[in-house]
């Protein structure tokens, strides 16, 4: 999953240094929320961010490319369970993530209040796509033991968010964002994180 | 100036993220309690009742119990399961007289579940008990009061380990199996008993034999016989509206016979 996030990124980076746009490089907080909250440590992601149109205009639009990976809140998780077996009990059992990992590419959109200033808070709307893998062991006392070496989920989410855009000079901008990523359909639980952002984008005009 | 501006920035993640720490994982496991344990009806069963002191972090998707009669046990144990939601739940479990239980009960949500601390009860002797209805001291009822000519008793019958049998009328006989030598409490009236498994210690199998054995029929399903151990070492067995399908016709049956 690394060689193909680092191979697109090397693409998208070429792509976007051809055209009149903006490139940048961001870092996030990500916070799981709800289910994974529970589960899963905060982790930090990498995104590169491509976007069309120019540096001070309101709208620009473009895409993104991120990868993450969050590790387990604690070794083994006791008092999971399964149900089944010849009785149809409740048999007790424990989990183990070994990783969690996450690819997403996006599209992203951003509305400046302010574009000519040095400071302009920024309204953005992202939606990604993203290719999860999971690697866990699963046993259930009596049912089968279930060791799952990067099984592999796809989610599609929304991240709206909000952020402030501090204009260093023609060339530099650097933002922050607080956003909040909301799966809605794929197959794995439904996500919810919490991602706080620093970006550093450069003009490419 | 710029240089301020830009430390402030960087203030806006820093502060969010110190929200964004994970949870503790035991937050989520949902905790139950045993509110009471007691006797239930017949001399072989108790009713349990729990219920969720806490749901976790998602609602709750399994209730039940286990049991056993040693104070440490899986959970696996003779276990009930129950596919219920609700905050208090009970579960009639066989448990029989004179014997030491230990119940846990358990409820599960989409993380994991909890366990209740166990919860000893011993299940009290019960008492002597009689049908719930007028029947005279040594009467068969059936198409006819009947005063047993003869009343017979003892162990190694065809069914079952003890045999109570009323000869009445014309050469008709009601035979009473049991698995046990009676003692006090209700019997649960079954047909084709397995006599060899200890489930059945508080079941009784009846027939019904007319014309000297030629006609024979088992007594329907459903109903109680009563045994009372009197204190002058008799054993009183009674029952009522039980009933007797004879030719696609049901017959009703009621009796009172002692022995000693």
């Amino acid at each position: 999953m690394k060689k193909t996030a680092f191979s697109l990124l090397a693409f998208l980076s070429f792509s976007f240094s051809a055209l009149r746009a903006q490139i940048g490089a961001q870092l996030s907080l990500v916070a799981p929320t709800g289910y994974y909250s529970y589960l899963l440590k905060p982790g930090v992601s990498f995104e590169i961010v491509g976007k069309y149109g120019e540096a001070d205009s309101y709208y620009s639009f473009g895409a993104s490319i991120g990868y993450f990976s969050l590790s387990a809140t604690q070794d083994t998780f006791h008092n999971t369970y399964g149900v089944g077996g010849p009785n149809n009990a409740l048999c007790p059992g424990y989990s183990v993530i070994h990783s969690f990992e996450e690819l997403s590419f996006g599209i992203t959109n951003d509305l400046k209040l302010m574009p000519t200033k040095k400071f302009s808070p920024v309204i953005g709307c992202d939606l990604n796509f993203s290719g999860i893998q999971i690697s866990e062991d699963d046993y259930a006392e009596t049912l089968e033991l279930s060791s799952d070496n990067g099984e592999d989920y796809w989610l599609i989410s929304i991240v709206p968010r909000i952020g402030l855009q501090y204009k260093i000079n023609d060339k530099f901008f650097l933002s922050a964002f607080f956003g909040r990523s909301l799966s809605f359909v794929g197959t794995a639980n439904a996500q919810q994180y919490d991602k706080t952002s620093i970006c550093f984008q450069y003009s490419l005009e | 100036m710029r240089k301020a501006y830009i430390k402030y920035l960087f203030f806006i993640p820093a502060l969010v993220a110190l929200g964004g720490c994970s949870k503790p994982y035991s937050e989520t496991l949902p905790a139950v309690q045993i509110n009471s344990v007691s006797a239930y009806g017949m001399v072989d069963s108790v009713l349990v009742t729990a219920t969720v002191t806490s749901q976790g972090a998602g609602p709750i998707e399994y209730e039940g119990f286990s049991f056993s009669n040693t104070p440490t046990f899986d959970l696996l144990s003779r276990q009930v399961l129950l596919y219920s939601t609700a905050t208090t739940f009970s579960v009639v479990l066989p448990a029989y007289q004179d014997s030491t239980f230990y119940f846990e009960a358990f409820v599960a949500n989409q993380y994991g579940y909890g366990v209740s601390k166990s919860y000893a009860f011993t299940v009290p002797t019960a008492k002597p008990d009689s049908a719930p209805c007028s029947i005279p001291q040594n009467t068969v009822e059936f198409q006819g009061n009947y005063t047993p000519s003869d009343i017979l008793w003892g162990g190694s019958p065809p069914y079952g380990s003890f045999y109570v049998e009323a000869d009445f009328g014309f050469s008709n006989a009601l035979d009473i199996y049991f698995n046990q030598v009676p003692t006090n409490g209700e019997y649960n009236v079954l047909n084709n008993i397995d006599f060899t498994n200890s489930t059945s210690k508080y079941a009784v199998t009846l027939i019904l034999n007319l014309n000297s054995g030629f006609n024979s029929y088992g007594i329907n399903e459903g109903g109680y016989v009563y045994i009372s151990q009197n204190s002058n070492g008799s054993t009183t067995v009674s029952f009522c509206s039980l009933s007797v399908n004879i030719n696609s016709v049901n017959y009703p049956l009621s009796a009172k016979i002692t022995f000693n």
